[in-house]
């Protein structure tokens, strides 16, 4: 017998449903369906299936849709295979300083996409500080790691960036869902590695699935990392042969075409996603029972301390060394001609400096940013609370479907996005480019992390805790307050901080939508690399970081004494 | 303590609403000071609006010259700025637009989105750079695309097209994708025009001397600079920059034997502009000398007007004495033909 | 339809209609009353809580609570309080804002509020307990503060939905005593849902029997264990023996044991006064500890007494008072009481007079 409880509360939420909904229709679902809708016209604007018939029977479709399942399908099992033990470690044993690894996750969400490659190169290239290491080491003038370049370059690059995720991902759920029944097995004389094929596995394995699902979703998505450390068009992705369409050759119909069959492929990865998602959460629900999560955290023996170590100097050195790369570089200057480098805050001063007004360039940027993050959180937090307990609310049929459909952000492109909002602007005349817009198209981007926070929580709520509040004389709203919301608090705080983090980084719809006066970080930093000034772009990106982690802090630090 | 939960999550929130509204307000005084007087919209690419583009200095000289107020809005690269004005057809919002380039004019034209307007200023401006003849589009800057190189890496320079295909160059050039950026797409124009229907020959050959193809220029430049390779695809201005702001004169342009291809860029008014008037005072004020003596420190590209000194650091940005560039129709033609077969060829 | 004046839950024709299962109830609570709630899991127990707590609205039928119509007043305005089976204490607040927690949103004086949070605190047994937090408690104390919680606005009904399934049985014990004196201190008029029929026996005032969505049987606890009406409540509470019957004679209260070949007529039952049997078919029923065992075949035991000659025990089980003695006669399991053990397969013949022997219809009354 199902307690329809949330009818009661069902007033304000649904208020707050409304509101993402009113949001996501002009400004996502309607812009993407005005793009993808030319898939099936002429320029004559008749209905006509010739773009998908011609797309279908296309070789070369096909073959690029290969390679991107592919790569993404190898990326996707790399960052598994590294984040496996990561996630072992994080969710057995007690140890400080896991919010750095927390932190370190979102690094590639909030790093614009060119100085991830950037650093990857600054660390890994040829010219880079591991070859000229090993060079002189050796003695050689050739560079003894070529590793870049190829398609081994994209599946390293894709694994270490997303091999966080399959840490915390995987790790929150074992700590969940860990037991005894592992200890059962080994004093029934199985051996280590069996009762992890035959226990372990099988019990993790929705939460394994679940961050490969969302790997290879961003793997696919993947656009700069391939093209530039593939090294060219040998491997091409749909995503690539969409921006050509929509950008270079102004075939609306067929980037509309290509988008589709992305869209197609990506809904499949996300459902998958969603579904091991709800197995999840059902697991959980059956493991608490039998033992409280702090007696399982247990601190390391002598030996596994010296392995966690290791791991976690390799591991943490594959992730953060481009990262670091990229902040030595932004403190490196170099003396007139001669070519050697020594430290200066020289960049930094010249970002300081820039502008003549009362505010440097480089501070309005990040004010601009920092208010348009904030703005964007405020209004994608409230929207995905609302839109979570619509989804509760909705029979489960329908509930997967909409889930479906508001986690559709993640995986429609940029480019698609963006023409959405000039066709948009074409028939909306009043339609101004201003930065509610941008605060807006923010909002719609981030909303999915902060839906993949919040969804599970709330459906792991015991709704008996509102029942009893609403029959001790809360009406539905102070229920919300003072029950729901504080018990949601922790997933909202990290889902507000996926948010924030990725507002911070954002460049893509920025760049479509940004009028003169708004400059953001990630805008600065693109400004910046546009007239050759890299050193400097490298500082910004430094400041980019410095925030992140600054921003993970200050959560960390709500989440422990809020 | 554990009552502040809430406490601090709405003092979160509601403070970044009034940001929001904050900005909002400012919007609005902006708007309605605007209101009084012509305002020219103006779409340009990203980095002729930002603060080093030239940008800024020119809606400032502008403004202050005829007291009309200018809103230039950026919107992404050059293409993305065209199509933007394309899918405002019905209903346009810019009155000007700046950076339709020899590669995508035939574009512009063919979308019937400008109105022809010929500049009195174009007399000083050599015919050899009226690259349309209809006039829809005011050249007012120009550049070459070259390879640049690294004098300290490159023991023998190439000096024709045809060079950069000795293996002494192998995995020592970087191109940028002619998909995804202008450079790119200029290079292979550029093939195209030296070696006519063999250009994809010439492809063939010079891929195992690719390092890599980026998607933009701003990475691929990136690379070039943090050493990963000696030879870069970018504008014969490129090493001004360097002698410019870092007192180095180690990266050179190569000069070719078979002519460079050559980059106009030019702006336009739009169709249905409501503002005619002051967007050909703007136009005409681009090929000012005020402008002109600005842009190539600022957007790197040569003046269109010649009587403009250059800067001293251009004597590292040399002119070709042979240019080259592929007409509109061709362009119009084969556009998609040669980018379908050059995909074909390079993802082999 | 008016609700009699005594009563102080009052339900009447509640049904409520899903797919695979309808609740169709009516049944009174007076004021003071501590009433049971008893059937087998998805008997409708907690779904009829949840319908006069509010969580769930009624398809068809009234509902009064001390004279108030509570379907016209949404669940927070009911003042009816609610003790949950998982307790849920709010774990983001200590034990003193969990019990305080109604009482701030009703507004009420805060010095009266800390006054009435002690006293609830003091009557549970948990005096100096307040900033504690819910994690620390066992689970009988978290038990203990859900009641003082849903206590604290003094509501005019408490619904404690199986509150001790989660505790060992010592504990339940003492603990449902508690619940008990409570309630009569402070005269709630109480529903309370169990599956546990001694915990239900042993505490209730009266006892309501659920069955698939509707009520078998009503009445106090004697009744209940004594009279069942119907097949399912006699199976429900306690040791019985049904054995299938047809009435020969109702008004000299015989019947008639029929299975398969083999019939034995003249059975004596009981019927209480005012009664019918709706159905001549049915089963003949008595609890073991109204039997006799005799191990001779001598069974003159007087008038009206049934006797089953040549029983075999298969079965012996001792319950600290005696024995339960299980027989196997003419093909029936027949469940006697015995103060002396029985060796299984020894032949005994069980009597049990009539006055102790009902005639139960399969359908309901």
């Amino acid at each position: 017998m199902t307690l329809r409880f949330r009818d009661g509360t069902f007033r304000f939420t649904s208020f707050l449903a409304y509101f993402g909904i009113i949001l996501l229709v002009p400004l996502f679902f309607l812009p993407v369906f005005m793009v993808l809708r030319q898939a099936f016209v002429d320029d004559a604007n008749n209905f006509s299936l010739a773009i998908f018939t011609s797309l279908l029977r296309s070789s070369y479709i096909w073959r690029i849709t290969g390679f991107t399942t592919l790569q993404a399908l190898l990326s996707t099992i790399l960052a598994i295979a590294i984040g496996l033990p990561g996630a072992y470690i994080l969710s057995q044993f007690s140890f400080k300083g896991k919010f750095i690894i927390r932190a370190v996750s979102t690094v590639p969400f909030v790093l614009p996409p060119i100085i991830v490659v950037l650093g990857f190169v600054i660390f890994y290239g040829n010219n880079g500080f591991l070859n000229n290491f090993l060079m002189s080491i050796f003695k050689t003038s050739e560079p003894p790691l070529k590793i870049l370049y190829s398609l081994k370059a994209i599946i390293l690059a894709h694994g270490f960036y997303n091999f966080p995720i399959c840490i915390s991902l995987v790790a929150g759920y074992w700590e969940q869902v860990s037991d005894n029944s592992e200890l059962a097995s080994y004093t029934m004389g199985a051996k280590k590695l069996k009762t992890f094929l035959s226990i372990t596995l099988p019990k993790i394995y929705p939460a394994i699935l679940s961050s490969a699902a969302l790997i290879f979703l961003f793997c696919f998505t993947s656009f700069a990392i391939i093209l530039v450390l593939g090294g060219g068009p040998w491997f091409s992705t749909i995503e690539v042969e969409i921006y050509r369409q929509a950008r270079v050759s102004f075939n609306l119909h067929s980037a509309a075409g290509l988008a589709i069959i992305s869209i197609v492929i990506s809904s499949v990865i996300l459902m998958i996603y969603l579904l091991s998602q709800k197995r999840m959460m059902g697991n959980i629900a059956g493991y608490k029972k039998s033992v409280s999560r702090k007696s399982i955290s247990i601190k390391p023996a002598a030996v596994g301390s010296i392995l966690i170590g290791i791991y976690i100097a390799i591991a943490g050195l594959f992730v953060t060394a481009p990262i670091i790369s990229v902040i030595f570089r932004s403190f490196q200057s170099q003396l007139t001609r001669a070519g050697s480098t020594y430290l200066s805050l020289k960049w930094y001063q010249q970002l300081f400096n820039i502008g003549q007004g009362a505010l440097s360039l480089t501070a309005s940027a990040f004010s601009n940013s920092i208010l348009i993050a904030l703005s964007a959180a405020a209004i994608a937090v409230p929207a995905a609370i609302g839109l979570s307990y619509f989804i509760l609310t909705i029979n489960p049929r329908k509930s997967y479907i909409s889930e479906l459909l508001f986690m559709l952000p993640l995986a429609v492109s940029s480019v698609i996005l963006g023409l959405g909002y000039y066709l948009l602007s074409n028939i909306a005349g009043n339609l101004s480019i201003n930065r509610l817009l941008i605060v807006s198209a923010h909002a719609i981007i981030t909303l999915p992390f902060i839906l993949r926070a919040v969804m599970p929580a709330l459906r792991n709520m015991r709704q008996s805790y509102s029942s009893a509040a609403l029959s001790l004389g809360a009406r539905p709203v102070r229920v919300f307050f003072s029950i729901e919301l504080p018990l949601l608090k922790n997933a909202i705080i990290s889902g507000s901080v996926f948010a924030i983090a990725i507002s911070l980084g954002e460049i893509n719809a920025t760049l479509i939508l940004a009028d003169e006066q708004t400059i953001t970080i990630p805008l600065l930093l693109y400004r910046l690399i546009g007239s050759y000034n890299f050193y400097a772009a490298c500082a910004v990106g430094t400041l980019l970081v410095a925030m992140c982690i600054l921003l993970f802090s200050v959560f960390e630090y709500l989440r422990e004494k809020l | 303590m554990k009552k502040n939960t809430f406490f601090v999550l709405t003092v979160i929130f509601l403070l970044s609403f009034a940001a929001v509204f904050g900005t909002g307000s400012r919007e609005a005084e902006n708007s309605s000071v605007n209101t009084e007087q012509t305002e020219l919209t103006i779409y340009a690419y990203d980095s002729f609006v930002s603060e080093w583009g030239p940008g800024p200095f020119i809606i400032e000289s502008f403004e202050n010259k005829t007291g009309i107020n200018v809103n230039m809005i950026s919107s992404g690269d050059s293409g993305q700025v065209l199509q933007k004005v394309i899918l405002e057809k019905n209903n346009p919002k810019a009155d000007c637009i700046i950076g339709i380039d020899n590669n995508l004019l035939y574009r512009a034209l063919k979308e019937e989105i400008l109105l022809p307007y010929k500049s009195p200023a174009l007399d000083s401006v050599p015919t050899s750079l009226h690259f349309d003849p209809t006039y829809h589009i005011t050249p007012y800057d120009y550049g070459f695309f070259a390879f640049i190189y690294n004098t300290e890496k490159v023991v023998n320079k190439p000096v024709s097209l045809s060079d950069l295909l000795s293996p002494e160059y192998k995995k020592r050039i970087i191109i940028m994708d002619p998909r995804t950026s202008s450079p790119g797409l200029g290079f292979l124009h550029w093939t195209v025009a030296v070696f006519q229907d063999q250009y994809l020959d010439f492809w063939e050959q010079l891929k195992p001397n690719l390092l890599t193809i980026t998607d933009g220029w701003d990475t691929g430049y990136g690379l070039f600079t943090a050493g990963e390779a000696p030879i870069v695809l970018s504008y014969t201005t490129s090493p001004a920059y360097h002698v410019e702001y870092e007192d180095t004169n180690r990266y050179q342009a190569l000069m070719f034997d078979d002519g460079h291809y050559l980059q106009i860029e030019g702006a336009g008014i739009v169709q249905g502009s409501k503002n005619i008037e002051a967007a050909k005072l703007f136009i005409d004020f681009l090929l000012s000398k005020t402008v002109q003596e600005k842009l190539p420190l600022t957007n790197w590209m040569y003046p269109v007007v010649d009587t403009v000194i250059l800067p001293e650091s251009y004597n590292y940005a040399p002119k070709p004495d042979l240019q080259l560039y592929l007409p509109a129709d061709d362009i119009a033609l084969h556009l998609d033909e040669r980018l379908a077969e050059w995909t074909k060829l390079m993802s082999k | 339809m008016n609700p009699e004046k005594n009563y102080g839950l009052d339900l009447r024709g509640i049904k409520k209609i899903y797919s695979d299962f309808i609740l169709d109830i009516t049944f009174s609570v007076q004021r003071g009353e501590f009433v049971s709630l008893v059937g087998p899991s998805g008997c409708g127990k907690t779904t009829t809580l949840s319908v006069i707590s509010g969580l769930l609205e009624p398809d068809e039928g009234t509902m009064y609570l001390n004279r108030r119509n509570l379907l016209t007043v949404p669940i927070w305005d009911r003042a009816i309080g609610f003790v949950f089976q998982d307790y849920a204490l709010f774990p983001h607040m200590n034990i003193e804002r969990n019990i305080s927690y109604g009482l701030k949103v009703k507004k009420i004086e805060k010095s009266k509020t800390i006054s009435r949070t002690n006293t609830l605190l003091d009557t549970i047994g948990l005096c100096g307990y307040n900033k504690r937090l819910t994690d620390d408690l066992s689970g009988g104390e978290k038990q203990r503060v859900a009641l003082a919680r849903a206590l604290a606005p003094n509501p005019e009904l408490l619904l404690l939905d199986e509150p001790l399934s989660a505790l060992d049985a010592q504990l339940r014990q003492s603990l449902r005593n508690e619940i008990r004196r409570i309630q009569k201190d402070l005269a709630v008029t109480t529903l309370y849902v169990t599956h546990d029929q001694e915990e239900a026996l042993s505490i209730s005032d009266r006892i309501i029997i659920m069955n698939n969505g509707s009520i078998e049987q009503i009445g106090t606890p004697e009744e209940i264990y004594s009279f069942p009406k119907t097949r399912f409540s006699a199976e429900f509470f306690g040791k019985s023996t049904l054995l299938p019957a047809i009435i020969n004679d109702s008004d000299s209260c015989t019947c008639t044991i029929q299975h398969n070949e083999y019939t034995q007529s003249s059975m004596h039952y009981f019927q209480a006064q005012n009664t019918t049997v709706e159905s001549a078919e049915g089963c003949f029923f008595f609890r073991p500890e109204n039997t006799k065992i005799f191990t001779t075949s001598d069974t003159n035991s007087g008038q009206n007494s049934n006797i089953f000659p040549n029983a075999k025990v298969t079965g012996c089980e001792y319950n600290g008072t005696g024995y339960f003695i299980e027989c196997s006669w003419k093909g029936f399991s027949l469940l006697a009481f015995s103060k002396i053990k029985l060796v299984p397969g020894s032949l005994v013949s069980v009597s049990v007079h009539g006055s102790n022997c009902l005639f139960v219809s399969d359908e309901k009354i």
